[in-house]
C-alpha cells in the first residue's frame, strides 16, 4: 500500500494542506457509534483520534444503585456480542468476595457457554471484517453459523443476545434435554465451515492485499498500550489469561494458544489478528469437544445460589479471557446489598487506543481496514 | 517481473477457490437456505418444557404476564425488577373485612396456592417497553403468578411475542382489575389515602398548571383560576387534605431555616393540627435545630393567626362545575389577557395594592403582588426588578425599600424611564 515515504519518491514533496475528516459516528464501518477525527494530508492520515462516549449508558455508576445480582443483566449490556463472557466473569467476581464454590457441572456449562460464544463472537468479527474490506459473501456465512449458536443459546436460557444466564453461584437454570447432542452436532457442523471461510476469505489475494502488511502493531507497542486478545495475540504475545491464569476450569483443556506468524507480511498487521480469531474458533471447538464430554450429568445448578447476596467489606480485582481480550471487574464492597463502586475494565477499550499508533500514516481505506481489525464494541467502550 | 505474473496467478486461484464455494452454495440452495420469509414462515418455538427436570423453570424470554387473581401483592416482582418497569400499589385489607366479600366484587379472597391475600392490588402496571427480559421478576414470586408466556406456560397464556404496538403507551399492560368502587371502599376502612384518587388528582393539578394562562398562575385567590380549568375537571372523589397559607414563612432569610420550618408546618397541618399548634411544632423544631433567632420567631408567631383550610368537598365541586360552563367565556377572556398584558396588570394591581400595604402592617413580612411589576415592558428591567421586590421583601424590608433599590439598579442600567416610575410609584403608595 502507498505510504508517504512512497507518495514523495514517485511526485516529490507535494504542498498540501491538512484537513480535519471526521469519521462517524454514523459510520458502516465504525461498529457502533464511534467517531474517529482524522487528520489527513491529502488520502493520507497524519493522526486519528478516537471520540468515544455516544453509547455511553453510566453503567458503574448505575450498578451503585442496583444489588449484586441485578447488575447481571446490565453487564450483558456491556459487550453485547459477548455476554456470556461478562455475565461469566462478573460472576465469578462476585463468587470470590463471598468464597462461594461452584459445583463442577456448573463449571463445565459455564465453560460450555463462554466458548460457544466465543465462536460467535468471533464469528461476527470475521464476518464484518471481511464486509469492511468489500467482501460480502463471508459477512453472510459467518452470520449463517452464528444463528446457529444463536438458537443454542435461546434454547437453553430462552434469550437469544443478552443472556442473564450466568449468576452468581450457579446458573439461572439447568440445561434443556438433548443440549449435549446438539451442541455436539454444531460442532460437528462447524468445523469444516472453519476451511470455508479460510478458501473463501483468508487465503484470497485481494484481501491479502488490503490487510497484509497493513497496520502492523509490534509486540512493545501492544504491550506498553494495554492491547489483549486476538489484538495482542496477532503480535505475536503468547498472552491468553485461560491459560496463564487459568480460573473456572481451564487447566483441565488441551489447547493451543494461537499467536499471529506474519504469514502475509509481517508479524503484527490487520491479516495476523484477523487469522487469530479464525484459528481461535478452531481452539474453542476443541475446548468444547473436550468439556462436552467431561460435563457431568447429574447435579443442581443452583444449590449454592445465596439467598442474599452481602459480601464482606473489601475489594477484589477479577479478570478473564474474553473474546475481546482481558475483561477485569473492580468491585468494592462496603458490606451492603449494593456494591459500593464497580469498575470494568474492557479490553475493546485499550484495543482502541492504539489506533493512532498503528493507523498514523496509512491511507484513509486502511482505517477502516485497522479498525475492523482491532474487533471494537462500543457498548464494551463507552459502557 | 515473475511477481508481477505470480501475483496475478494468485488472485485467479484464489477467486477460482472462493468461487468455488459460492457455487457449492449455490448448487444446494434449498439444503443450505439461511433466510426465513418471516411473515409467511416462523421460526419453530423450542417446546422448552418438555426437557427440564423443573418443568416450571421458566426459560422463554417473551411477554411478561401476571396471573391477577394469584397475586398477593408481596413486592417481590417490584423489588427485582433491575429497571423498575413493575409499579404496584396495595391497599391492606382490614382484619375483619374479607376480600372480594362484597357483592359484585370482581376480587377472590385465596390464591389459587389456598393463600389468603391480605392485599388488594389496586395497580399492577408492567411497561414492556422498559422491560429489559432479564427474567429476575420471575423467580422470587411465591405464588407463581408473573411469568413469560409461552414456553413451560403454555397451557396458561400462549405465546405473544410478537406484540408491536403502534403507541409506546400500548405497552403499558395493565393486570389489575380492582374497580374504583373496591379500592375507595377499601381505602376507606384501612384508614388509607386511595392512591387511584390522589392519582387522578396529581394528573388534573398538572394538567391545570400546563394549561393555566401565564400570568393568572399567581392571582389562584380571585377566583379567575378555576374559570379557565378545562372542562375534563372530574370532582368525584377528590379528597383533598387541610391547607395553610405558608407564605409567611417564605420571610426567612435563611434557606435551611425556611426549609426546616416549612418541612415541619406542613407535617404538623396534615396531621390536622390548630394554628397555634403548628406554631408551636414549627417553633420546636427549630430550637432543636439550633436555628430560632428572634427575627424568625417573630415570623413563626405570625403562622398562629392564618386559618387553616379545612377540605370542603361540596364548594370545590360547585366551583368546579360552574368552571365548566363558562369556559368558552372564559377563553376569550384569556385569549384577551394574553393580547394586551399591560392593561389587565393594571387591573390585577387595584386589588392588590390594598392588600400589600396590609401585609406590611403585619410586620412588613407577608406576601407581596410581584404583578404589579408586569406593567415594565422591558424584559431585562422586569426580571430584576422582580427579583429585588421579593429579594426585599422576604428580608422584611417596606415595599418602599424595594422601590428605592430597583430605582437605583435600573437606573444602573439605564432602564428608568417615565413608565417605569409611574409603576414604581404605585409600588410605594
Amino acid at each position: 500500500m502507498t505510504t508517504k515515504a512512497e507518495v514523495v519518491k514517485n511526485f516529490g514533496v507535494v504542498q498540501t494542506e491538512e484537513m480535519v475528516l471526521n469519521m462517524g459516528p454514523q459510520h458502516p464501518s465504525t461498529h457502533g457509534v464511534l467517531r474517529l477525527k482524522i487528520r489527513t494530508d491529502g488520502e493520507i492520515v497524519s493522526s486519528i483520534e478516537p471520540h468515544i462516549g455516544y453509547l455511553h449508558r453510566c453503567f458503574e455508576k448505575h450498578c451503585e444503585n442496583l444489588s449484586y445480582e441485578q447488575v447481571i443483566p446490565f453487564t450483558d449490556r456491556c459487550d453485547y456480542l459477548a455476554s456470556m463472557a461478562n455475565n461469566h466473569i462478573y460472576s465469578m467476581a462476585v463468587e470470590k468476595m463471598l468464597g462461594i464454590e461452584v459445583s463442577e457441572k456448573v463449571e463445565y456449562i459455564r465453560v460450555i457457554m463462554t466458548e460457544l460464544q466465543r465462536i460467535a463472537s468471533h464469528l461476527l468479527a470475521v464476518g464484518t471484517f471481511g464486509l469492511d474490506v468489500g467482501g460480502i459473501t463471508p459477512f453472510t456465512y459467518c452470520f449463517r453459523d452464528r444463528e446457529r449458536v444463536l438458537d443454542l443459546f435461546e434454547y437453553t436460557c430462552g434469550a437469544r443476545l443478552l443472556y442473564n444466564y450466568i449468576w452468581v453461584g450457579g446458573l439461572s437454570h439447568d440445561l434443556p434435554l438433548n443440549f449435549r447432542q446438539y451442541a455436539q452436532e454444531f460442532i460437528d457442523y462447524f468445523e469444516p465451515k472453519i476451511n470455508e471461510y479460510n478458501r473463501i476469505l483468508t487465503y484470497n489475494k485481494i484481501f491479502i492485499e488490503r490487510t497484509g502488511d497493513v497496520g502492523v502493531l509490534p509486540a512493545e507497542v501492544a504491550i506498553s498500550y494495554g492491547c489483549s486478545g486476538p489484538v495482542l495475540r496477532g503480535s505475536g504475545v503468547k498472552w491468553d489469561l485461560r491459560r496463564d491464569e487459568p480460573y473456572s476450569i481451564y487447566d483441565r483443556f488441551d489447547f493451543e494458544v494461537i499467536t499471529g506468524d506474519g504469514q502475509m507480511g509481517s508479524l503484527g498487521d490487520c491479516w495476523d489478528r484477523y487469522f487469530v480469531r479464525v484459528r481461535e474458533m478452531g481452539e474453542s471447538v476443541k475446548i468444547l469437544r473436550q468439556a462436552l464430554a467431561g460435563l457431568p450429568e447429574k447435579g443442581d445448578v443452583q444449590e449454592n445460589i445465596p439467598k442474599k447476596i452481602r459480601p464482606p467489606k473489601g475489594e477484589i480485582y477479577f479478570r478473564g479471557e474474553s473474546p475481546r481480550g482481558d475483561l477485569g471487574f473492580y468491585i468494592i464492597s462496603d458490606g451492603k446489598a449494593k456494591p459500593y463502586r464497580v469498575k470494568m475494565r474492557s479490553p475493546a477499550f485499550s484495543n482502541l487506543s492504539v489506533i493512532n499508533e498503528i493507523g498514523a500514516g496509512w491511507m484513509i481505506s486502511d482505517i477502516v481496514t485497522i479498525l475492523g481489525s482491532l474487533d471494537i464494541v462500543l457498548g464494551e467502550i463507552d459502557r | 517481473m515473475s511477481g508481477y505474473f505470480r501475483n496475478i496467478g494468485e488472485t485467479f486461484t484464489s477467486l477460482w477457490d472462493g468461487m468455488r464455494v459460492t457455487w457449492g452454495h449455490f448448487s444446494n440452495k434449498e439444503r443450505l437456505n439461511a433466510t426465513l420469509q418471516y411473515p409467511h414462515e416462523k421460526w419453530p418455538i423450542p417446546e422448552r418444557h418438555i426437557g427440564f427436570v423443573e418443568k416450571d423453570y421458566n426459560v422463554i424470554r417473551s411477554r411478561l404476564h401476571v396471573d391477577i387473581d394469584d397475586c398477593i401483592g408481596c413486592l417481590q416482582c417490584e423489588r427485582a425488577c433491575p429497571v423498575d418497569c413493575i409499579k404496584i400499589e396495595t391497599i391492606k385489607v382490614p382484619k375483619d373485612v374479607e376480600l372480594g366479600s362484597t357483592p359484585g366484587s370482581s376480587q377472590t379472597s385465596t390464591t389459587s396456592n389456598g393463600t389468603n391475600k391480605r392485599l388488594l392490588v389496586g395497580r399492577f402496571t408492567i411497561d414492556m417497553a422498559e422491560c429489559c427480559y432479564c427474567n429476575l421478576c420471575v423467580y422470587p414470586c411465591p405464588e407463581e403468578c408473573i411469568y413469560m408466556v409461552g414456553g413451560p406456560n403454555m397451557d396458561k397464556h400462549p405465546i405473544d411475542y410478537e406484540f408491536a404496538v403502534r403507541d409506546r403507551n400500548g405497552l403499558v399492560y395493565e393486570f389489575d382489575t380492582a374497580t374504583d368502587e373496591e379500592v375507595t371502599q377499601i381505602a376507606q376502612l384501612a384508614g388509607v389515602a386511595d392512591h387511584r384518587a390522589q392519582r387522578t388528582e396529581r394528573l388534573e393539578q398538572m394538567r391545570q398548571a400546563v394549561l393555566a394562562p401565564v400570568p393568572a398562575a399567581e392571582a389562584v385567590t380571585n377566583g379567575e383560576e378555576p374559570v379557565a380549568a378545562p372542562p375534563v375537571a372530574k370532582p368525584k372523589k377528590v379528597i383533598t387534605e387541610p391547607k395553610m397559607d405558608l407564605a409567611v414563612l417564605g420571610a426567612i432569610g435563611d434557606r435551611v431555616t425556611r426549609g426546616l420550618a416549612k418541612k415541619a408546618a406542613m407535617k404538623a397541618v396534615r396531621a390536622g393540627r390548630t394554628s397555634t399548634e403548628v406554631a408551636e411544632q414549627v417553633k420546636a423544631a427549630l430550637e432543636e435545630g439550633g436555628k430560632l433567632t428572634p427575627e424568625v420567631a417573630d415570623i413563626v408567631a405570625g403562622l398562629a393567626k392564618i386559618d387553616i383550610q379545612q377540605p370542603g368537598g361540596a364548594e370545590e365541586v360547585a366551583v368546579a362545575e360552574a368552571g365548566v360552563e363558562e369556559v368558552a367565556g372564559a377563553d376569550t377572556e384569556a385569549e384577551a389577557k394574553r393580547a394586551a398584558p399591560e392593561p389587565v396588570a393594571d387591573a390585577d394591581a387595584t386589588p392588590k395594592k390594598e392588600t400589600a400595604p396590609a401585609a406590611s402592617g403585619d410586620g412588613g413580612k407577608g406576601k407581596v403582588d410581584l404583578t404589579i411589576l408586569n406593567g415594565i415592558g422591558d424584559r431585562l428591567a422586569r426580571g430584576k426588578a422582580k427579583a429585588i421586590l421579593s429579594k426585599v421583601t422576604r428580608q422584611g424590608g417596606t415595599p418602599k425599600d424595594a422601590a428605592e433599590q430597583i430605582r437605583t439598579a435600573l437606573t444602573e442600567l439605564g432602564k428608568l424611564d417615565d413608565e417605569v416610575e409611574a409603576i414604581l410609584a404605585r409600588l410605594e403608595g
